[in-house]
């Protein structure tokens, strides 16, 4: 019976208009998401970094 | 995959429906990500015009363009899928299981419906532009864009409905194709949709807040507004009644009450609060205006099934006078409102399942049904007062909240999970006679159980006959001499599937009358011979012949598993909404009080 393909079945491919352009959509909204958390904590690490060179500087100003 | 047998089974013609449901999709897709794109570039003014345009008109005038346009997108997708669902089910009922999920006329619409409320989602979260947030709960996308919450929400609600597609077609392939509503995969299609509307109404809260109060609404456009929204809502939360409404539950009866309840006290409690003075019995009457067209295109215009409605306007008219005494006390109007639609709404109900119901309720569970109701109204009830509380910005501190929510939550489990528990009555068998059979129907059938207590009082003794093209649902009537009979013709020959079904307390199971053969399910035909003596089996296995054999209990379990996670983490995720934009502060136009709402129902 493996020639025979059974009727409460179908193909994969069938049901991909269904839910693919949700799922891309939601792909695109997840990358722009976590790519502004990475320049986020990016610039914050620079911004700590520039203000410790601003105390390191004072300092030796002050040395 | 070799050449089809069938005829039926997957020839061109479903190339070609691929071809277009691919081709749009992909339109849908480029649609909504280059519209979002070229909207937040400043590429386009289109959706700006078109956001704007909703802020000046009916209902919605006043409230910010991103709030407008995807609420009334939502509210007509809403209603395409849910005329599609009860195509659907009216199609399978009669029809039987299609060949693929593109095969079968209805699921369109479902499609259309659950995509627009996906897609309306997405556009809430890309219309607000600028620095501006979107009300002060907005969710961070990029330092310059803003989501409301509310669109976050009603996108995840869609995103849960569409991944019900993949699911259900993985679900198919592993336990074979499940010929019921209530599969899983079918529960979070339309549970999805359901419950899209709590996030349309956190959405309309924050407009409100990003207004600050000066919406320019009037109060009358507001109760329409809202009405209509809560309406929807009951007809969201009352689409798990489906196979009751037909006639044709393969579940015990006593699930019937509870969902009615929860939907009822859950619904027209927010209704009555959130909306105003006779809010509930609009909400009502909106419900039956949709659901009760929707079941008069599908039966009488499309010649499909005709879907019964409960009788919601017993419970509106409970929760209407019990909010003249109660309404200021939020908590306990809700767990009350509950009591009283597990009560004196059970009753109202019951009445009415007798003249509306294919299935009337009965004795047999006249007491379990009480306590379902109880358990079902009152965890709808509290989740409805937590549901005002978190639109009036009232919510009780965080650990009450929760605490409450999980009571109601196990209120339902408790409800769903006894009301789960059958049994299959061991060694009864049906005698089974046969009047004269003309154009394949046999006149009439004489059935005598034994043992006879098998049917002493049941809830429900039919002669079931679907997907031969229509439904037939025949309750035996006893003929004095311990025998049963039937009252109209019986189909026995061509499609049908003809069967003998009795429930009564926990007992539930079929006897086999007449099942045509079905060579794609290596299943042989089950002829209705002129008289036979037949066992009671598991009702599943006439009903669902399509279910697989042999297939690891456990799977089925860590399916229902993966399924009712999916399920808490929409419902955890909407309460979480709600939560976070109750701690923005108390509504800002909190005004329908019960002085000037009389004046607001005279406008609208």
């Amino acid at each position: 019976m493996s020639s025979v393909v059974i009727l409460a079945d179908h193909s994969i491919i069938d049901t991909a208009p269904f839910f693919l352009p949700a799922f891309l959509v939601v792909a695109v909204l997840v990358a722009v998401v976590v790519r502004d958390r990475r320049r986020q904590r990016r610039e914050e690490a620079e911004d700590a970094a520039d203000a410790a060179d601003a105390r390191d500087d004072e300092g030796d100003r002050a040395a | 995959m070799a050449a089809p047998v069938e005829p039926k089974a997957a020839g061109g013609a479903a190339l070609d429906q691929i071809a277009i449901a691919t081709g749009g999709a992909a339109v849908l897709t480029a649609a909504l990500l280059l519209g979002g794109w070229a909207h937040r570039t400043g590429r386009t003014q289109v959706l700006a015009t078109a956001a704007a345009s909703f802020e000046r008109a009916k209902p919605t005038r006043g409230l910010p363009g991103w709030v407008g346009l995807p609420t009334y997108a939502a509210m007509v997708s809403l209603i395409t899928a849910l005329l599609g669902m009860y195509w659907d089910i009216s199609l399978h009922i009669s029809q039987g299981r299609d060949e693929g999920p593109l095969a079968n006329i209805a699921h369109y619409p479902i499609l259309i419906g659950l995509f627009g409320i996906f897609a309306s989602g997405v556009l809430a979260m890309v219309l607000p532009l600028g620095r501006e947030k979107p009300g002060p709960a907005a969710i961070r996308i990029t330092e310059d864009w803003y989501a409301p919450v509310g669109g976050v929400l009603l996108a995840g609600a869609g995103f849960y409905a569409l991944l019900g597609f993949p699911l259900d077609d993985a679900w198919h392939r592993v336990f074979g194709q499940d010929v019921t509503l209530w599969g899983p995969t079918h529960l979070m299609l339309i549970g999805g949709a359901g419950l899209s509307l709590v996030a349309l109404a956190v959405l309309d809260r924050e407009g409100r807040l990003a207004r600050q109060g000066s919406t320019g609404q009037t109060s009358g456009r507001q109760y329409l507004y809202r009405g209509m929204m809560m309406g929807g809502f009951l007809i969201g939360l009352s689409v798990f009644q489906a196979e009751w409404d037909f006639g044709v539950p393969q579940f015990r009866m006593v699930h019937q009450p509870y969902l009615i309840a929860a939907a009822a006290a859950c619904a027209l409690v927010v209704a009555r609060l959130w909306v105003g003075r006779y809010g509930a019995l609009f909400a009502v009457g909106f419900y039956l205006l949709v659901r009760g067209g929707v079941a008069v295109v599908v039966g009488p215009a499309l010649g499909e099934l005709f879907a019964t409605v409960p009788f919601y306007l017993g419970e509106a008219v409970i929760i209407e006078l019990l909010a003249v005494v109660l309404a200021r006390r939020v908590l306990a109007f809700g767990v009350v409102a509950g009591v009283l639609v597990g009560t004196v709404g059970y009753a109202v109900q019951y009445a009415w399942s007798q003249v509306a119901f294919p299935l009337p309720w009965t004795p047999d569970m006249l007491a379990e049904g009480l306590l379902s109701a109880l358990l079902g109204g009152v965890a709808g009830g509290l989740a409805g007062a937590l549901t005002v509380l978190g639109l009036w910005g009232r919510l009780p501190r965080p650990a009450v909240s929760r605490s409450l929510l999980a009571t109601s939550l196990v209120l339902v489990a408790i409800a769903v999970g006894n009301a789960l528990v059958y049994t299959v009555p061991q060694g009864a068998n049906a005698q089974v006679t046969l009047g004269p059979v003309r154009d394949g129907a046999a006149e009439s059938l004489t059935v005598r159980m034994d043992p006879m207590s098998t049917v002493d009082q049941p809830t429900w003794f039919t002669v079931t006959a679907w997907q031969g093209g229509d439904l037939h649902v025949d309750r035996l009537v006893p003929t004095g001499d311990g025998s049963w009979r039937t009252t109209e013709p019986v189909p026995v020959s061509g499609d049908w599937k003809t069967l003998l079904r009795v429930h009564e307390g926990r007992a539930m199971g079929g006897v086999e009358i007449y099942l045509p053969a079905d060579p794609a399910l290596d299943a042989s035909l089950v002829p209705a011979d002129p008289s036979f003596t037949r066992p009671v089996i598991p009702e599943h296995e006439i009903l669902q012949r399509e279910l697989k054999p042999g297939v690891p209990v456990w799977l089925f379990t860590v399916g229902s598993i993966v399924v009712l996670g999916l399920t808490l983490a929409l419902v955890l995720s909407l309460a979480w909404g709600v939560g976070r934009t109750a701690r923005c502060g108390p509504d800002p136009v909190r005004g329908l009080e019960d002085e000037d709402a009389d004046r607001q129902v005279a406008q609208a």
